[in-house]
């Protein structure tokens, strides 16, 4: 049932004397063809999270704890291990298609050299097998000679996921795939991700802080906040009784539901606030929430949750 | 591509125009009378006003300044550069003969400090703060601090008078060339070295070599295809730019040398106040100059798609 599963992971960076707690005690499960979001402010750590899992962190950087892949922990691979799971097992969409596609090589190069380099393939098939996925995700073959200057910020999109699919890994990672991009493109971005992921059996971890999104497309929600996850649960729990008071405010903040944001910044990684790390903004707080850090807890079937309110945390 | 080609080779059309102005204008502003500096180098510092009189009327001296352009730019149109003042030789002619020598000199200077530039700023930038790197940089430091003349009177110490290997200076088969190429070769190759590895650290920490890691491909094919194209775009910039000052000609080291280029020529027709040939020198390498500009901007669109696609 569970194609990816992190177990405590603490992802922490040395910056400037400072240990920034970029991520800290992940635990997270991805289940077999399932959609899961992450969602949460913008620096509270989620992408960190995309990338430690196809092990792409800065070298200054610190982790601990587990991604088990099928059987296989990543953290305790080597390079040339990590490599053959990226792309081919984990894809990844990187955020900003504009930065993430060298400007000098064809699109069709960028991608046929997946091919090339994880499959071994002539020249010719690997030109085919790009054909096909360009196909796939909407790009007309013919412009496989094209460079990424000459495409839009959508089809930009389409060639990163064409990219991350190329090899149809298990697990894709797509952090972001619908920022910057006008709401027809957007949606159009989202079913074609959807309509993939679900015909080739994939599950996806969609990063994102765009909430409508990740209402539309996923079975599950993770929220992180402060380099922790929060809340996780499915859709229809969420949206019916969504638990942490953070989560209720991150759903009131849509515009549908009036725009409400939520008082006070988010807090700094490298000096989180103690015992729950969202008490200093939280509208409910209670006196234990001052100096215990609360533990992540199943408060009804399929809602786990990281607040003193709930069950017997 | 073809558009754009095009597009360059009618700006340098302007700019060969530009350098004809001022390499014209220089003669006519520089202090003095041409007409007087012209007499003297006739007839001598003994001179009567007719004689200063009878050049300025056949030279064309006593005509507006425009049509005297116009004079001098219809015979440069036919490749006529006019004679020196003081030899009485064909300025083209003596350009010409200077030119193989110096362009002996800026290839194998260039080829030299691209050798050594190139591979240096990769590793370097590759082992980005290890002793490596710190190893190279100290190396660049040096030669960038090293000045030509010294440089060279070093190699001629060495290789010549202790060693007794190469020849110390003159002109004539390779081995004369080997010290001054290695003079100007090393000195550049410091300055291109900085370039490559400050291009290539930049190149290394753009999003797409991210994603290149992403798919999975080694650290070797993410160099060769993803980065060194990237980052080779400034350092031709600056190749191209070196090739112009090298084929202009470079004072000190052909001085150093007796190395009969055309910056030799150059200062020679300085110090012997010979206007016409030092304004022929200068016309050539602006237009040289000029010229290798456009070969960089060419080779420039086929490395870089942004620039062969430019729809202006």
């Amino acid at each position: 049932m569970s194609l990816l599963k992190i177990q405590d992971l603490k992802v922490y960076f040395n910056a400037r004397g400072k240990t920034v707690k970029a991520n800290n005690s992940i635990d997270l499960e991805i289940r077999e063809n399932e959609i899961l979001g992450l969602i949460g402010e913008t620096g509270c750590g989620k992408s960190i999270l995309g990338r430690a899992i196809v092990g792409l962190l800065p070298d200054n950087v610190k982790i601990g704890g587990k991604i088990v892949y099928r059987s296989e922990d990543i953290l305790n691979l080597s390079e040339n291990g990590l490599r053959k799971i990226r792309g081919k097992n984990i894809g990844i969409i990187l955020q900003n298609p504009s930065a993430a596609l060298n400007p000098v090589l064809s699109i069709g190069n960028q991608i046929s050299e997946i091919y090339r380099y994880h499959e071994n393939m002539g020249k010719k098939e690997a030109r085919i097998r790009t054909a096909k996925m360009l196909e796939m995700v909407g790009i007309d073959p013919k412009r496989m000679h094209e460079y990424p200057h000459q495409f839009s910020g959508g089809m930009k999109q389409r060639v990163m996921i064409a990219m991350g699919l190329a090899l149809n890994p298990g697990l894709l990672i797509a952090d972001e795939p619908t920022k910057g991009l006008d709401p027809t493109t957007k949606d159009k971005i989202i079913d074609l991700i959807c309509e993939l992921v679900i015909n080739k059996n994939m599950s996806l971890l969609l990063i994102t802080h765009d909430i409508g999104v990740a209402e539309k497309m996923c079975d599950r929600i993770a929220v992180m906040y402060a380099g922790e996850i929060i809340e996780i649960a499915t859709i229809k729990n969420i949206l019916s009784n969504p638990q942490h008071p953070y989560t209720q405010d991150l759903l009131n903040s849509l515009p549908k539901k009036g725009l409400n944001q939520t008082a006070g910044e988010s807090p700094s990684l490298s000096s989180p606030p103690a015992g729950c790390r969202f008490h200093p903004r939280c509208r409910c707080i209670i006196g234990k929430c001052l100096k215990t850090h609360p533990q992540l807890m199943e408060t009804e079937k399929g809602t786990s949750v990281r607040c003193f309110l709930y069950g017997n945390n | 591509m073809l558009k754009y080609i095009l597009k360059r080779i009618f700006l340098v059309f302007f700019v060969v125009i530009g350098v004809t102005i001022v390499t014209f204008s220089t003669m006519h502003l520089a202090p003095g009378d041409p007409a007087e500096v012209i007499a003297v180098a006739r007839y001598g510092d003994d001179l009567t006003q007719e004689q200063i009189d009878w050049v300025r009327v056949t030279e064309g001296f006593d005509s507006p300044v425009y049509i005297q352009y116009l004079k001098w730019i219809k015979h440069v149109m036919h490749f006529d550069l006019g004679r020196s003042l003081v030899t009485s030789h064909d300025i083209l002619e003596e350009i010409t003969i200077r030119l193989p020598a110096t362009f002996k000199l800026a290839v194998l200077s260039l080829v030299i400090s691209l050798c050594i530039a190139v591979p240096v700023g990769i590793v370097s930038a590759v082992k980005k703060n290890t002793v490596i790197d710190h190893l190279c940089m100290s190396a660049a430091l040096l030669g960038v601090s090293t000045p030509n003349f010294w440089l060279g009177l070093l190699l001629i110490w060495l290789f010549s008078l202790t060693l007794n290997l190469l020849p110390s200076y003159g002109y004539g088969n390779f081995e004369h060339l080997v010290l001054p190429a290695i003079t100007l070769g090393t000195s550049m190759a410091a300055i291109t070295t900085r370039l490559t590895r400050s291009s290539m650290l930049d190149v290394l920490n753009q999003e797409y070599i991210l994603t290149a890691k992403a798919k999975g491909l080694d650290e070797k094919t993410i160099l060769l295809r993803h980065v060194l194209k990237n980052a080779m775009l400034p350092v031709i910039t600056f190749a191209g730019l070196q090739i112009g000052f090298l084929l202009g000609g470079t004072v000190i080291v052909e001085t150093i040398f007796a190395w009969p280029g055309i910056g030799k020529l150059l200062v020679d027709s300085i110090y012997a106040r010979d206007f016409a040939m030092v304004q022929g020198c200068v016309l050539f390498i602006g237009i040289l100059f000029a010229f290798t500009n456009l070969l960089v901007d060419i080779t420039y669109a086929f490395l870089d798609p942004r620039i062969r696609y430019e729809n202006t």
